[in-house]
This record gives C-alpha cells, structure tokens and sequence, in this order.
C-alpha cells in the first residue's frame, strides 16, 4: 500500500467583492453566484469605501450575507471581513486586494472576484488587480442585469430571465 | 395551508420551475376540469395560450344545466363565467384597456397642469369598475412615469360601501357544488372555500384592496357622501354628485370608468372631465407576457376561481389557493395565495423564500 485513501479535503472559497451606494446591490450578486454558478464562498472580503454612509452599507451587506451563508453552509461555518479603504488612495486599496489573493493562493484557497457593484473606478481598480494576479483567481463574477424593474427585490424573487451571471475568466 | 406565498415569491417558484426543467405547464380550473391557458416560460418572455372560448363556455353551461335540473341553481353563480375568466385577464394586466393609449395621455395630462400658473388642481377620479379591474395595481403602479410622477387621486366613500363584501360560503353551498358527480372528488379543494368569500364579493374585495392602495398613495384626497343628496338617487348619480362637489373648489378631475352610462351622466358638468375605458373586444388565443405579469394571473386565479392548478408536463401538480379555510384580512391584504404541493419538489424556492424573509426581517428591500 503506497497511501492510504483520504477523503479530499472541500476547497476553501473565498469572494472578494465590494459595496457602494445601494448594499443590497452586493447582496443579491453574492447570492447570484451562488445560486447560478453553484460557488458558495466560505469567507466573503467585503471593501467598502470608509467615508459615510458607506460603513453602514457595508455592516448592513455582511449581515444579509451572513444570513445567506448560514443556510447555505449550516454548520460548515463561513466569514464576512469588511475592508475600509480610502477612496483617494487607490493604491492601498490594490494593495490590500492583492495581499487577500496571495495570501488564498498561499493556503490554497479558491479566490473569485465579484466586479458588480461599487464605483466604476473602484469596481475598475479591482478588476486590474484580479487580471493582473489572474494565475491565482478563478473567477471573475459580473451579474448583468437585464430588467432594472427588479431592483427592490431581493435575488431569487427575480424573474430569472432577468439577469445573468458572467465570468470573464472564461473569455 | 402549507404555506402563503407573496406575488413576489411566486417568482421564486417560477424559476424554481424553470431550473428543474419545466418550463412548459398549464394553469387548471379543476371545477370545470379546464386549462384556463398553457405557458412556455421563455429566456425572453412567456409565452401564454388562453383557452378556447366555446370550450370554456361548453363546460360552463354542461355545468350550470346540471344544477339547474337538480334544484341547485345557486351553486353556478359559484363557477365564474367566460365573461369573468376574460374580466381576470384584465385584472392580472394580461390585457388593457382597448383605448389604453387614450388613457395613459390623459393621466400623464394631468401631472402638467401647475398650480402655482393659475391652473386647477388635477385629480383622477374612478368609478366602481376600474377599482374592480384593479387598474392601479396592474397600470398605474407598473408605468415607469407615473411612478416618477405620482398622480393625485380622489375617490369617494359611496364607492368604498359599492365594494362591501359580506357573503361567506357555508356548509350548505359548499355541499350544493359538490352535488355534481364531476365534483365530487374536489372536496378537499372545495372544503377549503369554507366560510370564504363568494364569488361576487371576492371580486368587490379586489376592488375593496385597490380602494386602500390608492387611499395609501402619496396625494389622496376621500371625498365624503353628499349632503341633501336625495337618497333615492342611483348609486351612479351619488358617486358623480360627490365627486362634482369636491370639483366645485377649483379641482379638476379625470373619471375614469367602463360604464357607458356612467360617462354620459358625468358629461358637461363643471369641473369633471369623463373618460371612458375601453374594455378589449377580442381576447388573443396566443400572446407573450412577462414572468412577473405570470405571478399576477396565478394570484388573481387563484382568487377568482378558489383554486388553480399549476400541472407540469410529468402531470406533478402545485395547487395555489386565493382561498382557504382561515384566510384572514391580512392574507388578504398582502396579496397571498395559499400553496399545496403535490408531487413536485420546491425545496430550492422553498429554501430562497425562507431566505428573503429572513433578509426582509432584517431591514432589507
């Protein structure tokens, strides 16, 4: 017998992903992940610029996550971190993205990228700094909404007709 | 019942649907053993096709002859007719208003008036039946600038008293529709209609729903009851003179009704403008909707008809009730319909439904 035959060990998941003006907007593109793309994250990297009201925003996005993971992960356990960063200071920001990256890569964890919500220039800045690292992502999320009519309702209670999960990964 | 579901959450259970790989299914009025229309739920939208009118009729009168040589001529006032199959098309927004474009010109029309140029104020004003078609719900609250723009409304407490409801089902009817040999083997669906509103009163209760979403609008003005109106007066004639009144103190309003003879007693007086919706002459056999305007027509359905079924091509059967033994004003209020599954499996919408409560538990959307 060369080795013995262990179960493999479940991946660590992890989502980096941010909040802005609208915090459910980050809600229901983490659930879309999840329900279209069957990628439940075991920990959740929320940035959100520090100015108000985006905290509150933030603290608000990681208490609906933290129902969603609850039920989907039971008792297997799961994370929500909040990252402030200053949004003059673009570089930190990138900065503290890429040590999250290198740091799942390290411990062999999966790492995927949510680009949907947050400022254009936030949202812009994590995508570069996902492509740059892109050996050690996995996905690169972006929910399309088609149908706008939706936006006050949460994900599943949302034609599902009405948006579409994309991985640019796959491009 | 199971469980209630929302109109929102029966998205849920549509895509839940979808996702498993039934997007075809029919909607089944069991009473008269007849898909009421089939659907192809669609990347794009829903394709709908209505059931043929002669078939429906045919199973109707087969129906209503039956209670008539067997004393129970009251039970046939309990199955909706095809003139309230196609008034439910309309109710769930599945269709408009013939002059529907007329319409909408003259309610934007009203939001350019400006009091501060010296113009009346504007209001719209409706009669009985638009409530009962529940216009608000399936128009005004859906038009992307109506809801930028909210309009005014006044309505007056004589047609809040049209829209009482007060008959309730008792052992007795109910054990007159289950007569029928066809029937019989409804009880279960039957029993739950138990001390539940009528027919006629569930579609006065619609109207009654929309009289509180307009009164909860933004600007809403109740028009009280006309003193020295001579009591004897139509209930037409009361509705207009309350409505003239409230006219009278610089307001300009927009009545909208159905009710041809309604409209032309309205016409020329001071500061009422009548119009007149047009219902659709002809209902298309075939036609696209979206999934949202699906959740709707399973709602007003299930209201109207008691109980719909929702039967996938495997012949696994959902049951949606608009009543049920215990259905409270709440219930009623907030637009729910009872949910029976039956050989189907919902665990995924079920286990998301759960979900969103929670989230709006929390102070969500």
């Amino acid at each position: 017998m060369i080795g013995a035959l262990h179960e493999p060990e479940a991946v660590m998941k992890s989502l980096i992903t941010i909040t802005g003006s609208r915090y459910d907007a980050t809600v229901n593109s983490c659930y879309a992940i999840l329900k279209r793309c069957g990628w439940t994250p075991d920990v959740v990297e929320v940035f959100h610029p520090q100015q108000a009201p985006f905290p509150e925003h933030a603290r608000k996005a990681a208490e609906a996550l933290s129902v969603i993971l609850e039920d989907y992960h039971g008792h297997r356990g799961y994370k929500v971190n909040l990252h402030p960063f200053e949004e003059t200071d673009l570089v930190s920001y990138s900065t503290a993205i890429e040590g999250i990256i290198k740091e799942n890569f390290n411990q062999r964890i999966e790492t995927a990228v949510d680009i949907t919500c947050g400022r254009k220039v936030v949202s812009g800045v994590l995508l570069k700094t996902a492509s740059v690292h892109r050996n050690k992502i996995l996905h690169i999320f972006c929910v399309y909404v088609k149908a706008k009519a939706y936006f006050d309702r949460w994900y599943p209670l949302r034609p599902a007709n009405s948006q579409d999960v994309m991985d640019l990964m796959t491009f | 019942m199971e469980l209630t579901l929302s109109i929102a959450e029966l998205t849920a259970v549509l895509n839940d649907l979808y996702h498993q790989g039934y997007p075809c299914f029919s909607l089944r009025y069991p009473l008269l053993d007849l898909d009421l229309a089939t659907f192809d739920l669609d990347a794009a939208d829903t394709v709908v096709r209505l059931t043929d009118r002669a078939e429906y009729q045919r199973r109707f009168e087969d129906l209503r002859s039956w209670f008539q040589e067997h004393d129970e001529r009251y039970a046939i006032r309990e199955i909706p007719d095809y003139t309230a199959y196609k008034t439910s098309l309309l109710q769930a927004g599945l269709i408009g208003y013939q002059n529907l474009d007329k319409v909408k010109t003259e309610l934007l029309g009203t939001l350019t008036r400006n009091v501060l140029k010296g113009h009346p104020a504007a209001f719209v004003a409706l009669d009985t039946n638009i409530l009962r078609d529940r216009f608000f719900s399936t128009f005004v609250a859906q038009e992307a600038e109506l809801k930028r723009k909210p309009l005014s409304f006044a309505l007056t407490d004589i047609i809040r008293d049209e829209l009482a409801f007060t008959y309730k089902y008792n052992e007795r009817d109910l054990s007159g529709l289950l007569s029928h040999p066809n029937l019989t083997h409804h009880r279960h669906l039957v029993e739950q209609f138990w001390n539940q509103n009528k027919l006629k009163d569930r579609l006065q209760r619609l109207g009654h729903l929309e009289f509180i979403k307009i009164q909860s609008s933004m600007n809403f003005h109740l028009c009280g009851p006309t003193q020295g109106m001579d009591p004897a007066a139509s209930a037409d004639m009361r509705i207009i003179q309350s409505y003239q009144n409230f006219a009278t103190t610089y307001r300009h309003v927009l009545l909208l009704s159905r009710d041809f003879d309604f409209i032309a007693i309205s016409e020329g007086r001071p500061g009422i403008e009548p119009l007149m919706a047009e219902l659709p002459r002809d209902v298309l056999p075939r036609g696209t909707i979206g999934w949202e305007s699906l959740g709707e027509l399973i709602y007003i359905w299930a209201v109207v008809f008691g109980c719909v079924e929702l039967v996938a091509a495997d012949n696994r059967v959902l049951r949606f009730f608009g009543l049920w033994k215990g259905k409270e004003p709440t219930h009623w209020n907030e637009e729910l319909v009872g949910l029976e599954i039956d050989g189907l499996n919902l665990s995924a919408a079920l286990r998301d439904i759960h979900i969103c409560r929670r989230l709006g538990a929390i102070g969500g959307l």
